[in-house]
């Protein structure tokens, strides 16, 4: 299910009240969340409960390990007792494949016991052989399901090159979703904890529902455990004022979503089913429209994400800051899918040395790390030249010392005025063809659209594509200028209820019918 | 108490008119008010005498409709005139001709096809908005077969597969025979004609875009329920156990088992029946049948029309032949082909009946 379909709002409904009536007790609370999260994970597919199930027991037993506590027999009484729980529903329900799954589980079950008894007697090595386990695990299942076909068909035809050809198998495997979002989520747990920068949880209930929160299980925002997890630990209030600004936050990504995203898809869905045959000023709208199609789409999501939890009373990370009034790359990288990015840098631009060892080597950092962003997204070269396209940028602004220009002229001042005004015009553009890369199914379509996106023809799909982003604009120019998140921030009760008026008339009357999944839940 | 009452009355107010000025500028709202009243026969009919007007952004037209239920300037005789040749249309909206002006629906069409090679023919329309094959069959019996027509053309929509369950009408026996379940279909009728009679509802439908919007949503939500509901029984009735597997089917074979049935009744009234095609509309240049679903007999299908190859070849992204603002009704080119499909398969295969009234072109 999906946000923006009514049988969420139905799910959502049951389980609010249930959450209200068990408000003053998080015993309850974190079971029922669980139970929740699964339903909603299992809705897309019963089976992909298994994997988070695992890599949830595994992470919160390794987290134990790392944090230098013994994890005992006695740990594995409830994780093991919540695997037999799943599998038992599961059975119940007639899930196919239920030999597979329940192999997959006790084999990692008993490798884990056995990893946790074989490791008694290790010292400080220890904490790293934990952490090692929850990595290789969680990456593990992401090179599995997302990119051993990727990888093997790309070793094919590089070999292909010199006239072998390999024997090999791929796989026939379903990619889970949200697989990409809740791996790096737990395993942010696991590394912060090894370097000390959370506390463990001892708690399993509280620690499985944080993993698979369910408004942020398939697309995020990737919450740091440090964050959310001790959010788990204490008492939820649901107050007015959560469900005030839940509501509103709520309905700001469910309008971007269903108005602006689902409408815009088709327009940019006409142009790449065959770039080559698009007309005069086709493929420039084609490419307006999947530039803020992904915007609101993936954005949408983040804000139903976080209203969902505000209304639960969670505090959950901000995701996007009005990305495309960036200045810079580096800008853009600081508002756009901002729970990646910070986890790319935490957990692998500044391991990698950041910027401490020089220009060379911060440049080196950069491009690797988008390039490994692209990678994230999806299992193809035109992701990774994606990620590419925006390290070479970052370096390039780097290079040119334009973060610096700008910090060095007043925004206030007529001059800085327009140079910023400018240099957001730029990094539209510039984010525009990045797009091209990330929409285009090959490299020789991304050509195609490269060349032809550079003509401009008036057209009922430009008119269309306009209409539906000009008051989203107009809205983020005008939050962007009073410096604030979201518009109605700081705006008075009768300015707010006209804001509510325009979005709830929007989505019913300007809403698309499609109910269109995410793009994001293709990660 | 009553100072937050009539706050919250005065919010209910605002909003109103705000969403009334956001449909005007932002998603104007088809102006389609549909004066239905219930009929001897007990299914809806065109209320007679009146005339009223449809407003969508592409287009605005009157509508009227004579004292016996058709859309006519004109008044019809049981009797026709000697050496005219009539033709009945049985049918809904499209029939009716939604959003079209009298002389650019498929009957002003099909008329003026005939008159100009020289025929002496009227087209009667007796098509209302909603119709589905139950209740063109019962239109045709209670009313449109009193006027003799030389010709019968019933139409068929995707839609009606839904309707006909909806109407609950007719059903399927086990053994697949038609029967008629003697009810009445009157959905909303008293209600609507009730309000109607109310001089500020009657304005508000035909010019307030926050009623319309909101009575089209809510009025699609109803016709899914019902048609559900309506399946359900009829799945009971038939002792066809489980809903989803068996809904499509049900409809299906319901439908064709309808279609036959007209073909029976208008042959055996002594009229040439023949049966409209609306194809469904996917994009400027893509359309649809959806006769497909059912398993129909050649005699059916030799006297099926169908527009899809003229709206082929006629198609193009800057070409309409659906409206796209109001309820994608053919727009008056659309109209034109399908008359023109029409005038071509009767011209050709009714030649004998249409003999008595060929003049000089």
């Amino acid at each position: 299910m999906i946000f923006s379909q009514a049988v969420f709002f139905l799910f959502f409904g049951i389980v609010f009240v249930l959450y209200l009536a068990t408000m003053r007790s998080v015993r309850i609370q974190s079971p029922l969340l669980l139970v929740a999260s699964y339903i909603f994970y299992g809705w897309w597919d019963e089976r992909f409960l298994i994997l988070i199930a695992v890599s949830t027991v595994i992470d919160f037993v390794a987290g134990l390990g790392i944090a230098g506590r013994r994890p005992g027999w006695r740990t594995f009484v409830v994780p093991g007792g919540f695997l037999v729980g799943l599998l038992a529903t599961l059975a119940a329900l007639g899930t196919p494949d239920l030999r597979l799954m329940t192999g997959f589980a006790a084999i990692a079950f008993v490798a884990l016991a056995a990893f946790v008894a074989l490791t008694q007697g290790w010292g400080e090595g220890r904490r790293r052989a934990f952490l090692i386990t929850s990595l290789i695990f969680n990456l593990g299942l992401l090179g599995t399901f997302k990119y051993f076909n990727f990888f093997a068909e790309s070793f094919a035809e590089f070999a292909a090159l010199f006239g072998w050809t390999p024997g090999f198998v791929t796989l026939n495997v379903v990619l889970p979703v949200g697989i990409s979002f809740y791996t790096f989520q737990s395993m942010s747990y696991t590394i912060d904890l090894y370097r000390r920068q959370v506390e463990p949880t001892k708690d399993f209930v509280q620690f499985a529902a944080f993993v698979c929160f369910f408004p942020l299980l398939v697309a995020g925002p990737i919450e740091r455990a440090r964050h959310l997890l001790p959010q788990f630990a204490v008492p939820r209030q649901i107050t007015w004022a959560n469900l005030q600004t839940g509501a509103m936050v709520f309905l700001w990504g469910f309008y971007k979503k269903v108005v602006i995203a689902d409408n815009l898809g088709p327009i940019a869905d006409g142009v790449f089913a065959d770039p080559s045959a698009a007309g005069p000023g086709a493929i420039f709208v084609g490419m307006l429209a999947f530039t803020f199609q992904i915007y609101c789409d993936f954005s949408g999501y983040s804000d139903m994400a976080r209203g969902t939890a505000r209304i639960l009373g969670f505090d959950v990370m901000l995701n996007f800051n009005m990305p495309y009034f960036a200045r810079t790359p580096s800008e853009f990288w600081q508002r756009w899918h901002i729970s990646l990015s910070t986890w790319l840098r935490d957990y692998l631009y500044i391991p990698l040395g950041g910027n401490r060892g020089g220009a060379l080597m911060t440049y080196r950092n950069l491009v690797l790390t988008m390039l490994l962003g692209g990678l994230w997204h999806g299992a193809a070269w035109t992701f990774v030249a994606w990620g590419l396209f925006h390290g070479l940028i970052l370096v390039a602004y780097r290079l040119g010392g334009i973060d610096g220009l700008l910090a060095r002229v007043p925004p206030a001042r007529p001059e800085g005025f327009l140079l910023n005004g400018a240099a957001m015009a730029v990094m539209f553009v510039l984010a525009m063809v990045s797009w091209v890369f990330f929409r285009a199914k090959s490299f020789p379509e991304a050509a195609t659209v490269l060349q032809g996106m550079w003509s401009f023809a008036p057209s009922e799909s430009l008119d269309r594509a306009l209409f539906l982003i000009a008051p989203l604009v107009l809205f983020e120019a005008a939050t962007r200028w009073l410096g604030r998140i979201y518009p109605w921030t700081g705006a008075s009760l009768f300015l707010r209820f006209n804001l509510v008026l325009f979005l709830v008339y929007a989505s019913a009357f300007l809403g698309s019918s499609e109910g269109k999944a995410f793009i994001y839940f293709d990660f | 108490m009553v100072k937050y009452l009539g706050l919250a009355g005065l919010a209910v107010l605002y909003a109103l008119l705000f969403g009334e000025v956001f449909l005007r500028v932002m998603a104007p709202q088809p102006l389609m008010p549909r004066y239905v009243v219930g009929t001897g026969w007990g299914i809806r009919g065109n209320q007679p005498g009146i005339t009223y007007r449809q407003w969508t952004p592409e287009t605005e037209v009157m509508l009227t409709i004579n004292s016996q239920g058709m859309r006519d300037t004109r008044e019809h005789p049981y009797e026709a005139p000697p050496g005219t040749c009539r033709i009945a249309l049985l049918g809904d909206s499209y029939f009716m001709g939604y959003e079209a002006r009298l002389e650019e629906t498929i009957a002003g069409e099909l008329e003026a096809a005939f008159e100009r090679r020289g025929y002496d023919l009227d087209v009667l329309n007796f098509a209302v908005s909603g119709h589905g094959t139950s209740e063109m069959i019962l239109q045709f019996e209670n009313l449109a077969r009193h006027f003799s027509p030389d010709i019968t053309v019933f139409q068929f929509h995707g839609s009606d597969y839904d309707d006909n369950i909806r109407a609950n009408l007719h059903r399927l026996a086990p053994d697949g025979t038609l029967v008629a379940t003697g009810r009445t279909y009157l959905p909303a009728v008293g209600i609507r004609n009730t309000l109607e009679a109310i001089p500020a509802y009657r304005w508000m439908s035909e010019h307030s875009q926050i009623y319309a919007g909101l009575r089209e949503n809510a009025a699609a939500f109803v016709k899914v329920l019902l048609a559900r509901i309506s399946l359900r029984t009829s799945a009971a009735e038939t002792g066809e156990q489980g809903v989803d597997p068996v809904e499509e089917d049900v409809a299906s074979r319901l439908t064709a088992t309808l279609i036959a049935e007209a073909r029976r009744i208008t042959l055996a009234a002594g009229s040439d029946w023949y049966m409209f095609d609306v194809p469904t509309r996917r994009s400027r240049t893509e359309f649809a049948s959806l006769l497909g679903r059912m398993d129909l007999p050649p005699e059916v299908l030799a006297r099926t029309v169908s527009v899809l190859p003229a709206f082929e070849a006629h198609a193009g992204p800057d070409t309409k032949l659906y409206y796209e603002k109001g309820h994608l009704h053919f727009t008056p080119l659309g109209n034109r082909l399908a008359a023109e499909a029409l005038f071509e398969l009767i011209r050709q295969d009714s030649a004998g009946i249409l003999a008595k009234c060929k003049g000089a072109p």
